[in-house]
């Protein structure tokens, strides 16, 4: 298995890929890493339920030491940063994992500097119809749901034009 | 209550409590930051259509405004290119 079949998620894409009914496609991945500030934020705080992460098997909680947290927030100033955030970040670093789920831009910006490729839910949609998990137009109308179902800040505009690319 | 299960009702009641204002003034100050908000996505809209130049956008909405519309865009362009070619 290589390093890109690997991804770790940040909250954001899981949360938004569950609320428009696709976290399943996160198996487009062998193996999806998350840290703890993820899981409570997520599956531990109800808002997506763990049986559905658990039965994909695709899912590996990860343990993050705080002090070397703390060492590499320092570091790559990353202190502006949500915890969740924060621990994706490093371990993309301590596993040399290539790819990041995200769907905010601070951390996108943040990955980048790191050499770690982000990539959004729209993204992973758009993916996922290359894969041939889905129709052309199955895929326009997750795109469309991204934005008016799912609590992800995407205006239609950005959605039609990823809808231009796919066409 | 948390925010996702409150309705504008909620919102409302709980605002005249913890700010100690009237209703109307609530309501007022909701209609000019509502209308503030569709003024200022329309703008960005039409900015992204290629209907508003970069200089017309920031003249209306401010650098801050467009400088994110042009984050998320390219955000959106990487993924895609990320998608569809590798």
């Amino acid at each position: 298995m290589g390093a890109n079949h690997i991804a770790v998620a940040d909250a954001g894409p899981i949360l938004h890929l569950h609320e428009i009914d696709l976290i399943e496609l996160l198996d487009i991945w062998d193996h999806i890493l998350i840290p703890q500030a993820v899981w409570d934020e997520t599956m531990g705080a109800q808002r997506v339920p763990a049986p559905r992460l658990t039965e994909m098997n695709h899912f590996s909680l990860r343990h993050v030491p705080m002090n070397a947290l703390r060492q590499f927030i320092r570091e790559f100033h990353l202190e502006k940063l949500h915890a969740g955030e924060q621990e994706c970040l490093y371990l993309c670093q301590r596993e040399g994992v290539s790819l990041l789920l995200t769907d905010d831009l601070a951390v996108r910006r943040a990955a980048k500097r790191l050499g770690v490729r982000p990539v959004g839910s729209l993204g992973v949609i758009v993916r996922g119809y290359r894969l041939g998990r889905f129709s052309l137009r199955e895929a326009k109308a997750h795109l469309r749901a991204l934005q008016h179902a799912s609590s992800l800040f995407v205006t239609p505009e950005i959605v039609e034009l990823a809808i231009r690319q796919l066409e | 209550m948390s925010l996702g299960m409150m309705s504008v009702t909620d919102y409302l009641s709980s605002l005249v409590q913890m700010t100690d204002q009237k209703e109307e003034h609530i309501l007022a100050q909701a209609l000019e930051i509502g209308l503030r908000q569709l003024w200022r996505e329309e703008v960005l809209a039409r900015y992204l259509r290629g209907e508003l130049s970069r200089e017309e956008a920031i003249e209306l909405v401010g650098d801050d405004w467009v400088e994110l519309a042009d984050e998320q865009t390219n955000a959106v362009l990487e993924d895609l290119r990320w998608a569809l070619t590798t």
